[in-house]
Order: C-alpha cells, then structure tokens, then sequence
C-alpha cells in the first residue's frame, strides 16, 4: 500500500483582492517507509501540498488518499496516524515547559499512554544521544535543541507517515545535521514514511530515496535523486581564472565556439561550461587557454542536485542552456 | 461499540483538559511577574468598587427595583460586579489569548493536526485561569467584606463562590466564540473586547436589568428580554441575590434562575462546539488566521 498519493491536487487563495493558484495540478505518490523529498523555490507550493495532506489545509480540486484514507471522509483518522513537523516550528514550543513537558502534552494530544510516552522518550534519546533537552526548559536550549524537540513531536504517537516542512532551516550545520540524522535514523529504524519539504539539496541527497520537484505549483520532475542527475547527464568544466587574468570576448567566444561546449556562463569569477564529452573539452579549453596566455584552476564535476533544481527552476539557465 | 467509542472521546477530551490545566499552570508558577499582575489588577478592582461606592449613589428608580440603597450596599454591588467580572473575564478571553498565543508561535498548527478535542483544549484555560483567580479572590473578597462589616455568615462566601463557579461554566461557551473570532479574524481583541463590554452592561454588571425598564419605557423592556437570554444575566442576579439577602428582588425565582442558567449554558456549549468545527472548516478553506 501507498502511504500516499495525490492526483491533481490544486489549491487557490481566494481573497477580495486576487485569487493565488498556489498549486495546480500536482501528483504526487509515495511508497510506505520512504523518505521522500520536495523540492522546491518559495513560492513553488511545497508548504501548501504538506499542510493539505496534513489535513490543516483544504484543496479546491484533486484526489488524495493519505495512509488508505480519503483525505476528505477520514480527516480524524488520518490525524491519528500522521505526524506532522510545521516551518519555523522551533518557536512552536512552550518555552517555559522543559522538552519533556513539552512532549508531554502533545502526546496527550495524540491520547497516547503513559506507559507508550515514557518507551517513546526513551528512544528518543537514544536516537538524539543527548538527555539534557528533556529535563530543561525549552526557553533555555539552543535553536538546533529546541528544534529536536519540534521533530521528535511529530514522531510521538508512532504515527506511520510524518510531514515535516524544512526541518533544518535557520540552523548551523552542526544542529541540522544533527537534526537530519534523528531524522533518517528513526524513521529507516521504524519503518516510517517521511515527506519532507526542503530548500537545501544537500539535505534532500542525504535523506531522501525519491524526490519531487515542485515549481509553480506543478510537480516537474519526480525521480530518485541519482536518476534526476543522471537523466541531466551534464558534465561542467569550471575554469576560475587567477589574479590580474581577464577574460576577454574573444576568449569566451572561442571556448563558446567548441564543439563539446553546450553553453557558458560567468559567475562570481568562475567561467563554467556544460559539455558533452569531458575528456576532449578539457584538452581544447586547455588549448585555448595557453593561446590567451591564461593560466586558470581548472575543475571537473558531473550533475548535482542544485544542476537539476536549476534546470526545472531557473527559467533564465533553461533558457541559456 | 458507538457508546465505547464516545466513552472513550469523553477521557480523550478530560486527558487534554487535564493537560492544558497543567501546562498553564506550570508555565504560570514558572512567570512570576504574571503572578504579580494578577493580583494587582485585583486589588485595582477592589479599590475601584471601594470608590464607586462612596462617590455614586444609585437614583431611587433603581434602588426601588432592586431593594439596594445603602452605600454598602452600593459597594458590595460594585464589588460584586467586579469579582464576576473577572471570572467570566478569564472564561472570556483565555480561549482566545491561548488561541493568538499559538498563532504567534506557531504552535496551533502544531495543535490542530492531532484528533484531540478542541472544546477541551479551549476550555483548559479558562480553568487555570480561574483557579489562579480564586487563589487572589478569596482571600481579597473575605478581607473586604469583613472590613466593611458584611461578612455575615459562611453561607454568603458558600453561595457567593457557587454564583462565581456557575459564572465559569457559563460564561465558557462565550469564550469559545470569542476564540473562534481569533481564528478567523488577526486583529481579533477588538471585536472581542467591544462584544465583552457591550455583554457586561447589558446583562447588568454596572447596572441592573430590572431598573431597565423604568429607566426607558421603550428600549428598556427590549433591552432586558435580550438579557434574559444570556446565562450571565443570572450570574449578576443571583451573585446579589446571595450577597444582599432577601430584601434583592430577583429577575426570576431563584430556583427558575438556576434552570434557565444550566439550561442556556449546557446549550451555549453545545452551539459552540458545533460552531467550532464550522470556523475550523471555513478557516481551513481560506487559510486565514490559523493557517
């Protein structure tokens, strides 16, 4: 069974003013036990689609079956077995509770029992491997600290599928990694689904078994993250010219010329230059930089994830490339 | 299995009032500049009752309607007023001020997403709120009736304290609508505040629903008829029937008071809950305040 899937999910604001379509159209499914990513600008509707299959949310159109449940017949039930991580959640606490406390209530929230809660607690901190977050008041921990206690909520009740809306934003990479590495290893350890919502791509790479790219609020692309940088099947060249080197129109206009060479952009000092074979690329671009009398670092890698983000993303490199 | 199942949401909902009980009075012990303004603003209330009663008198329609003339008695109206006041104050607005609180940080939608009882998550509140009020009430209210020489037996502080804990339950209902404006509407403490006052004066906390009438023959009656339908009406009424005795003439017999409050609060409630899910419902599709 599915954990989840949604078909044609759309969504419009409505206000006086203008109508927003935030999401038009999206379809998306995923597999129980998952950790399946979003991908997305701001804007893209990310955040929406999570809090309309968290049931926080109504959608003006689409399909969703969450868990087996009709998202619109079974909205209780369905609260019952999800957990749900919102953004900006690390204020979400009660800051003069201390992390257990804080857990406390929302497992009664969730009705769970104690004798469940104490076993929950337990492996939470042998998953977070430090105790002190649960004993102080939350106003008194850091921002990575309070953020565990926000992620660890969402699994409190044992729920099968959680959400959680960009659980690493704002914090240091130290916290966030932390943070991520609760994450995958308390769900891979339970068996839970995860969608989770993100801007950053390293953190998607890292967690995620599939991902989903959202922009505009149309889902372009949805793939395991090696098959999307496969299927880009770029390779980029990055020359980062040296002090007092310039690079001259005629200089660029030579490397553009190259067969191997699909297009060139300059950023921040880097000249990069997608190509379709690497190695003959190289040894022409190395050409014409001896010909200019240039002298550059010159630097090889294949597809990332931030490639493919750009590619659905970034009209203006689309165009470009 | 139906029966099993609403037994079982009936201990749900208890478990989640029990919870935010503890949780606000946790946090309540731990912010003990809080502690401190509660109990001013008591005072102040006090005070105030105090000074209302030397400065006004009440004009002899009034006083003929009620059976209240002295100036004691005039302050112990006062003072009734205020001590109601606050409680259905705390019914009032700790719904929504636990409502705009979890909208400032995030934490309603947090709340929103579990199955548990709203009704019960918004009525804890109220509860702590109430139970910290009576710890400054009682003492205040004992104090002030012995300096003044009215503190006659137990059986007013007994009775007085009944009105104040009727005063709660009815008044919660009303708090949850208020809660409800929050959700729907980010500047919500005006609206909120402008409906609180217009309810105080009309069902007679500053002045009483049976000089209405002789006060304006024509909006007067239509003024009381509409006060009769609010809980609160027989909250002041019978708070005064208590403190004066028998010489305060009553809206109603006592006992029918009594009635008609139970009745109208149980019924409050249960409009409450259903509106609730109504303003969820309408707030999810628009995504407003909450969302």
């Amino acid at each position: 069974m599915k954990a989840l899937i949604a078909e044609n999910v759309k969504k419009t604001y409505k206000s006086r003013k203008k109508n927003t379509e935030a999401l038009k159209g999206a379809d998306i499914d995923v597999e129980k036990g998952e950790i399946f990513g979003i991908l997305g600008p701001n804007g893209a509707g990310k955040t929406t689609f999570i809090k309309i299959c968290s049931t926080l949310l109504n959608k003006t159109e689409g399909n969703i079956k969450v868990l087996g449940y009709d998202l619109e017949k079974d909205e209780k039930e369905i609260r019952k077995h999800i957990g749900y991580i919102g953004q900006d959640s690390e204020r979400s606490t009660y800051a003069r509770l201390t992390g257990r406390e804080n857990l406390e209530f929302f497992a009664t929230l969730y009705n769970v029992s104690k004798i469940d809660f104490l076993e929950r607690l337990e492996e939470f901190k042998k998953t977070y491997d430090n105790d002190e977050i649960f004993d102080k008041e939350v106003m008194k921990l850091s921002g990575g600290q309070k953020q565990a206690i926000v992620v660890m909520r969402g699994f409190l009740h044992n729920p099968d599928l959680v959400f959680a809306d960009e659980i690493s934003k704002g914090l240091d990479p130290i916290a966030a990694k932390k943070i991520r590495k609760f994450v995958k290893n308390y769900a891979k350890e339970k068996g839970k689904t995860v969608i989770i919502t993100s801007q950053i791509m390293s953190e998607i790479e890292e967690l995620c078994d599939r991902v989903a790219i959202i922009f505009e609020g149309k889902v372009v692309a949805i793939d395991t993250p090696q098959n999307l940088m496969d299927e880009l099947n770029m390779q980029l060249i990055e020359l980062r010219l040296r002090t007092g080197e310039i690079a001259t129109p005629e200089f660029l206009k030579k490397l553009v010329d190259l067969e191997t060479v699909s297009a060139i952009e300059q950023e921040n000092g880097f000249i990069k230059l997608p190509v379709t074979d690497s190695t003959e690329a190289f040894q022409s671009i190395m050409k014409i930089c001896k010909d200019f009398g240039l002298n550059p670092v010159i630097s090889y890698r294949t597809a990332t994830l931030e490639d493919v983000f750009l590619k659905f993303c970034d009209k203006k490199v689309e165009l470009e490339a | 299995m139906a029966v099993q199942n609403v037994g079982f949401e009936i201990k749900a909902g208890f478990r989640v009032l029990g919870i935010g009980i503890k949780r606000d009075l946790t946090n309540i012990r731990r912010y003990k500049v809080r502690l401190i303004g509660w109990f001013l603003s008591m005072a102040i209330g006090m005070f105030t009752g105090y000074l209302f009663s030397v400065l006004f008198e009440l004009n002899p329609a009034t006083a003929g309607e009620t059976g209240i003339s002295t100036a004691t008695q005039v302050f112990i109206f006062f003072i009734g007023g205020v001590a109601l006041g606050t409680f259905s104050d705390s019914a009032l607005w700790a719904p929504m001020e636990r409502i705009n609180q979890d909208i400032h940080y995030g934490t309603l939608e947090a709340v929103f997403v579990t199955p548990s009882n709203r009704v019960a998550y918004l009525l804890s509140p109220t509860i702590s709120d109430a139970l910290v009020n009576l710890i400054f009430f009682i003492p205040a209210f004992i104090i002030i009736m012995t300096v003044n020489g009215t503190l006659t037996n137990l059986y007013v502080i007994g009775t007085t304290l009944l009105v104040v804990l009727a005063t709660i339950v009815s008044m919660m209902a009303f708090g949850i609508f208020f809660a409800m404006i929050a959700l729907l509407i980010r500047k919500s403490q005006p609206i909120a505040l402008f409906l609180s006052m217009l309810m105080q004066f009309l069902c007679g906390a500053y002045v009483p629903v049976q000089a209405y009438e002789s006060m304006n023959p024509v909006f007067g009656p239509i003024l009381k008829y509409i006060a009769y339908c609010f809980p609160y009406t027989y909250c002041y009424d019978l708070f005064r029937y208590f403190t004066f005795g028998s010489q305060y003439n009553t809206l109603f017999p006592v006992w029918v008071e009594f009635v008609i409050l139970g009745v109208t609060s149980i019924a409050f409630v249960i409009i409450a809950g259903f509106l609730l899910k109504l303003v969820e419902r309408k707030a999810k599709n628009v995504g407003l305040s909450i969302l």
